[in-house]
């Protein structure tokens, strides 16, 4: 019986077997790919919002601080987005018949509220409180990004759970005094680790990894 | 059952077990069943999905639903307050003081609030029906304002009606009675609100020959009935456990049942809490079911339901609170000497309670010796009845069931409750029920009474209306809503306001004329 198979075949079947087998690692790498795209986890992608409110104008533009909408935020879980009222303070008088903000005046005079998109969107697995971050030190400017430069807001960061522990793991490299919470265009000085070290013990910071910090 | 399992002897030979009471009996349907490894009922299961086949698309199912995790979170939006509400922080709850009502009396409690949303009830630490306790009845109260089950719109003859069709034809109804409205009847439960006696009255003023029926299914009826015994006179009972030293409870599970069980769990709590074994109370159970009360007794005497008449009987004898002959039953006398020895030892630091279920005997009995030890004014205090109108229910209710079957019921108004499935059986509530023309029934629940009455008119939650009613001491309180009521419903008091006054009257708008001057 004749040889069915020319020497060549050896070399074609480790080839294929290489192949099969960076197939499946491909595949692997395209999955973890994904999952850490900003397609995935929606970082930078501005959301359609019924009005097209901008925190460039009124954060950096008008100096409005963070807490005169989110009200909330130093005291609960959750960062209060002010009531429709809260815009007519100035807009009954200001842009009052802009078209960009019928909406708005629409909602308060028929008592509808608004409905907003929500921007930054945590798995509902994942405890999260504003309060205690803002307390002990966090800036605004850390999780959310240069706001003040947000024409459209949009998620800075990629709101995974490892961009979280880089910070819970290591506090000292992003904490900044609490009188600079607010601060947007706050800079780290040069010696922040040290000055991180002497914040963390003067608000008694703990490094939380536990999975139960977040995941009750 | 009129078989005595417990008495029977043991075979000689071999001790018998048996699996099911017709065993044990010998009954011929049992013998077969023994024989036979099928019910003769039994069919076979022959679906082609066999259990290997469920357990794999159930497994498969189970797998596949992980990969939800890997795509997007979907959009999600806020909706922010146009107006936003005095002192609400989204994230964080609010409380607020109201009271439930537990069988009539109101227990005092904190109410958790959600963005407008109650959802958790506990204990209010100034209310003196609570101390900061809540009872089972108070935390699940919550669940019954959500209950998918609720009566959500008038129906009228099972079909949807509207508010003002309903005023329309009561009035017509009502108006077509003789004139002094004899054949309009009432029944609710048993009311300690003045706010809704105060409307009931206003109705009975409109229509002077209307009666007014209570009836509660577990109502203190032997309670009362061994109140008139003892006094002549309906009373209410109070006792005082942390005044009491030693404690005997007679079939009453005052721990975990009845309208007062938190203030007496938590006053009987207080008096254990010392580590001295002699300041501590001591707790004597006589029982005729396990209870929890008799699981916390430091000494307890199982008895059959009829022999703690008996106990009682004895017990009175041997301290000389009423003159009743030693009774020739010399069983558990040793216990029964204790017990009389201890209570006469603590005179006035004692308390007798008398189960709820117990015979107005007993009740009458414990008043007795309460009396006799002194307790009177210490651990046991009596007020007046807090029923905003005291009466003999059973027989309230026998009379209503009579009247029925006569036809003398025109037009028959049921607040709450739910006689047709729990009134006594032999008054066939329900074929009575047939001879009313117009039967309105106003409830939570579309249920059995619902079904025999022409009107089903949803009423609101406590959690949803304003109120008011009394504590165990008589004492007022006040119920305030804690959220809009969520389907189309009133509250009893706006519901009989609106028969009596101008209709659109709400909770709030009556309550000034009638809470402000009645406490």
């Amino acid at each position: 019986m004749p040889q069915l198979f020319s020497r060549t075949a050896n070399t074609i079947v480790r080839l294929s077997l290489l192949a099969a087998a960076l197939v499946v690692v491909f595949a692997a790498a395209m999955g973890a790919m994904i999952v850490r795209s900003p397609y995935e986890t929606r970082q930078s992608e501005v959301r359609q919002q019924p009005v097209p409110f901008s925190h460039e104008h009124h954060v950096g533009g008008l100096g409005i601080d963070c807490r005169y909408c989110h009200t909330t935020v130093e005291q609960s879980s959750f960062a209060n987005l002010r009531p429709t009222k809260t815009c007519l303070n100035c807009h009954s008088q200001m842009w009052a018949v802009a078209p960009a903000l019928k909406p708005v005046h629409e909602s308060y005079l028929s008592g509808e509220p608004l409905h907003w998109v929500r921007v930054h969107d945590l798995p509902d697995f994942v405890y999260f409180n504003h309060s205690i971050h803002v307390n002990k030190g966090i800036g605004c400017e850390t999780c959310h990004g240069r706001v003040d430069k947000m024409p459209l807001t949009y998620q800075a960061e990629s709101l995974r759970m490892g961009w979280c522990l880089e910070c819970h793991r290591h506090p000292e490299e992003y904490v900044r005094p609490k009188d600079r919470v607010f601060d947007m265009a706050y800079v780290p000085p040069a010696n922040q680790l040290e000055l991180g070290k002497k914040l963390m013990r003067e608000y008694h910071i703990q490094r939380l990894t536990s999975c139960s910090t977040c995941h009750r | 059952m009129s078989k005595d399992y417990e008495s029977r002897e043991p075979d000689s030979r071999a001790l018998r077990y048996w699996r099911s009471l017709g065993e044990l009996d010998g009954t011929a349907r049992a013998a077969d069943l023994l024989h036979t490894e099928f019910d003769p009922h039994a069919t076979e299961f022959i679906s082609p999905l066999s259990r290997r086949k469920f357990l794999q698309l159930s497994a498969a199912s189970f797998a596949l639903a992980g990969l939800v995790g890997c795509t997007r979170q979907p959009e999600e939006e806020i909706y922010s307050y146009v107006e936003q509400p005095e002192n609400v922080i989204p994230g964080k709850p609010m409380f607020f003081a109201t009271a439930v009502p537990v069988a009539g009396t109101l227990q005092g409690v904190l109410v958790e609030s959600h963005l407008g949303r109650p959802t958790k009830i506990e204990g209010n630490p100034d209310h003196p029906a609570s101390l900061g306790a809540s009872s089972v009845q108070s935390q699940a109260s919550v669940l019954e304002l959500y209950d998918p089950d609720r009566s959500k719109q008038i129906l009228r003859a099972g079909l949807p009606a509207t508010w003002q069709d309903f005023l329309q034809q009561i009035n017509t109804a009502l108006n077509s009675l003789n004139g002094d409205g004899s054949r309009l009847h009432l029944l609710t439960e048993t009311i300690t609100s003045p706010a809704l006696a105060d409307r009931i009255k206003a109705l009975l003023e409109k229509y002077p020959g209307a009666q007014w029926h209570q009836f509660d299914t577990a109502g203190p009826h032997s309670a009362r009935e061994g109140a008139m015994l003892a006094f002549g006179r309906p009373v209410n009972t109070i006792c005082r456990l942390n005044s009491a030293k030693v404690v005997l409870a007679l079939d009453s599970d005052f721990l975990a049942c009845g309208q007062d069980s938190t203030r007496m769990a938590r006053e009987f709590a207080a008096m254990r809490a010392g580590d001295d074994r002699t300041t501590m109370n001591r707790l004597y159970s006589v029982e005729s079911t396990m209870t929890p009360t008799g699981g916390k007794a430091d000494h307890r005497l199982p008895l059959r339901y009829l022999e703690i008449e008996t106990f009682t009987r004895g017990l009175a004898a041997a301290l000389g609170a009423a003159a009743i002959p030693r009774l020739p039953n010399g069983k558990h006398a040793d216990w029964l000497g204790a017990v009389a020895r201890d209570l006469a030892a603590n005179h006035g630091q004692s308390v007798v309670i008398p189960g709820a279920h117990q015979s107005s005997a007993v009740h009458a009995l414990a008043h007795a010796i309460n009396a006799k030890l002194g307790n009177v004014g210490r651990s046991v205090i009596y007020t007046e009845a807090i029923e905003a109108q005291d009466s003999d229910q059973l027989a309230s209710l026998r009379a209503l069931a009579a009247d029925m079957a006569a036809d003398k019921v025109g037009v028959h108004l049921i607040l709450g409750g739910n006689p047709v499935y729990d009134a006594p059986a032999d008054l066939n509530f329900a074929g009575k029920l047939k001879h009313v023309k117009s039967a309105v029934r106003i409830g939570l629940y579309d249920d059995e009474t619902s079904e025999h009455c022409q009107w089903q008119i949803p009423v609101s939650h406590f959690l949803e209306s304003w109120g008011d009613g009394r504590t165990f001491d008589g004492s007022g309180s006040i119920l305030q809503p804690l959220i809009m009521p969520l389907y189309d419903s009133r509250s009893f008091i706006e519901i009989l306001d609106a028969l009596v006054s101008a209709p659109g009257r709400s909770g709030y708008d009556i309550r000034p004329n009638l809470l402000a001057d009645k406490f």
